[in-house]
């Protein structure tokens, strides 16, 4: 192991994880805010909707995630979508992502007993005031663990976008080993970063777990 | 248990209901007057819940019509005097003064007792959160669940559990309460301190409609006991009448069978 590498090329690695970093939180905010938006959809019971959702979850679900990042970077063009290798990561993750979360967020709402919305309906809950005060939280709460696991995927998906020369820290691990012939020293480098990014989100998603799932605990 | 008949409160005609092929509701009529306590007895499947339900529009219902307090439930005319459904906020408002406990208490897991009881308070009748907190204490007060404010209702025994439903009921200051089947999910042992609760309220002057296998409490509660039987009503009349001299055929039967699992009434 060389470890003066490190020194030279120390700078670009962190710039590079720095983007990771970026470009997860983007994808993961897509996610979550399309993912919430698609299951309501979903779930509205216009039929017309729900061909849609059922369309975008078995596209976006149903092929791997370099095929879209691909079809949209590099055959965008011909037909007049041009995007920049940054848009295309964060979007194309987000996009990705969305339908997994889409599809967890539906299971967590369906597990909820209709006996609660019922009793919100009696009490004069409109349809928003039981969507926020009885259906999300519960929700939210019993989809965290599925949710923090699909981030986690969605975290080490990103370095698909090496691909498409995202500079993310993939491309800036690759660049180093092809610049310097070395493998050991990037790839580990490499991989305890992203096992080092993923240990601390289910660390801090534990502890909100904790916190949101109080109730069931208690029982 | 004032019995001072103007007009009924609730009010049904020939109310139709079904689930696909099944006819659950086959033409039910049924008038409650204020502070009458109506007891809906029948077997799995005679369409008692289903009664109870349809008044506060969880089900809809295709033919009759039920008003409560003069105001028909679900439909209101147009223009051309057709019958055309509400939309939501508006049977919610018609229904405003009814109350509906559960079976399985339907109480929000995710808030403690004290905000079961709170959240309707100040997202529906939009009070302060001071003037909520003291309305809630009242109502648990009330049930004797003040005690348990703070903590989850997964906490809690069932006969709590339902306590602390009747108390969020009754904050809205319901003049009507449905009861359905109250204390079918209870252990025997907990049974008692609803029908406590309950027995409390009929005293008090509250109108009660109540599906109920608990034919003791019937007797002894109720004003009028109703018994369904394929969606139809069979029979009906004061407790002391009914539950004594039964004279359709499929009554004596079903008390007869009650009796066999549970003495004499």
């Amino acid at each position: 192991m060389d470890l003066t590498l490190f020194v030279t090329y120390g700078p670009q690695l962190l710039k590079g994880v720095m983007f990771t970093l970026y470009v997860c939180g983007g994808a993961l905010v897509i996610g979550l805010l399309l993912g919430m938006l698609l299951c309501i959809i979903g779930r509205s019971g216009n039929r017309a909707l729900y061909v849609f959702y059922r369309l975008y979850i078995t596209l976006f679900r149903g092929t791997p995630l370099l095929v879209q990042i691909y079809l949209v970077f590099y055959g965008g063009p011909f037909v007049g979508l041009e995007f920049s290798e940054i848009q295309v990561g964060i979007g194309g993750l987000g996009l990705y992502t969305a339908a997994y979360f889409a599809e967890i967020f539906r299971s967590g709402f369906q597990s909820i007993p209709k006996g609660q919305i019922e009793a919100a309906t009696d009490l004069g809950f409109s349809r928003s005031q039981t969507f926020f005060h009885v259906s999300l939280p519960q929700m939210f709460a019993g989809v965290l663990p599925t949710l923090v696991n699909q981030t986690i995927l969605l975290v080490k998906e990103s370095a698909i976008l090496s691909v498409i020369t995202v500079p993310e820290m993939t491309t800036a691990a690759t660049r180093m080993s092809t610049e310097t012939f070395s493998v050991i020293e990037p790839y580990l480098f490499l991989g305890f970063t992203y096992w080092l990014i993923t240990f601390t989100l289910s660390r801090a998603a534990r502890r909100v777990e904790t916190r949101l799932t109080a109730y069931i605990a208690a029982r | 248990m004032s019995n001072v008949k103007q007009k009924p409160v609730i009010r049904m005609i020939d109310v139709k209901k079904r689930f696909g092929d099944n006819e659950v509701l086959k033409g039910i009529d049924l008038d409650v007057y204020q502070s009458e306590v109506v007891c809906i007895i029948g077997g799995s499947g005679s369409g008692k819940s289903t009664m109870l339900r349809c008044i506060d529009f969880l089900e809809t219902y295709e033919g009759g019509e039920i008003t409560v307090e003069g105001k028909m439930i679900g439909y209101g005319s147009d223009n051309a005097g057709n019958l055309k459904p509400l939309p939501k906020h508006q049977v919610q408002k018609d229904l405003r003064n009814v109350g509906m406990v559960f079976q399985q208490f339907n109480l929000w897991p995710h808030k403690s007792v004290l905000e079961n009881v709170m959240a309707p308070l100040m997202l529906v009748a939009g009070f302060s959160r001071a003037e909520a907190k003291e309305k809630a204490l009242a109502a648990l007060t009330k049930v004797d669940m003040a005690h348990k404010a703070d903590v989850f209702p997964g906490t809690l025994s069932g006969g709590q559990q339902q306590r602390v439903a009747i108390a969020r009921a009754l904050a809205k200051e319901p003049r009507i309460l449905l009861f359905d089947e109250p204390t079918s999910a209870l252990d025997p042992e907990l049974v008692g301190e609803v029908l406590k609760v309950m027995r409390q309220l009929a005293e008090e002057g509250m109108t009660m409609v109540i599906v109920t296998h608990e034919m003791g409490f019937a007797a002894q509660v109720s004003d009028k006991v109703i018994f369904l039987a394929d969606g139809r009503i069979e029979e009906q009349g004061p407790p002391s009448e009914l539950f004594a001299n039964p004279t359709s055929p499929r009554l004596k039967a079903f008390l007869a069978t009650w009796s066999e699992r549970n003495g004499t009434l």
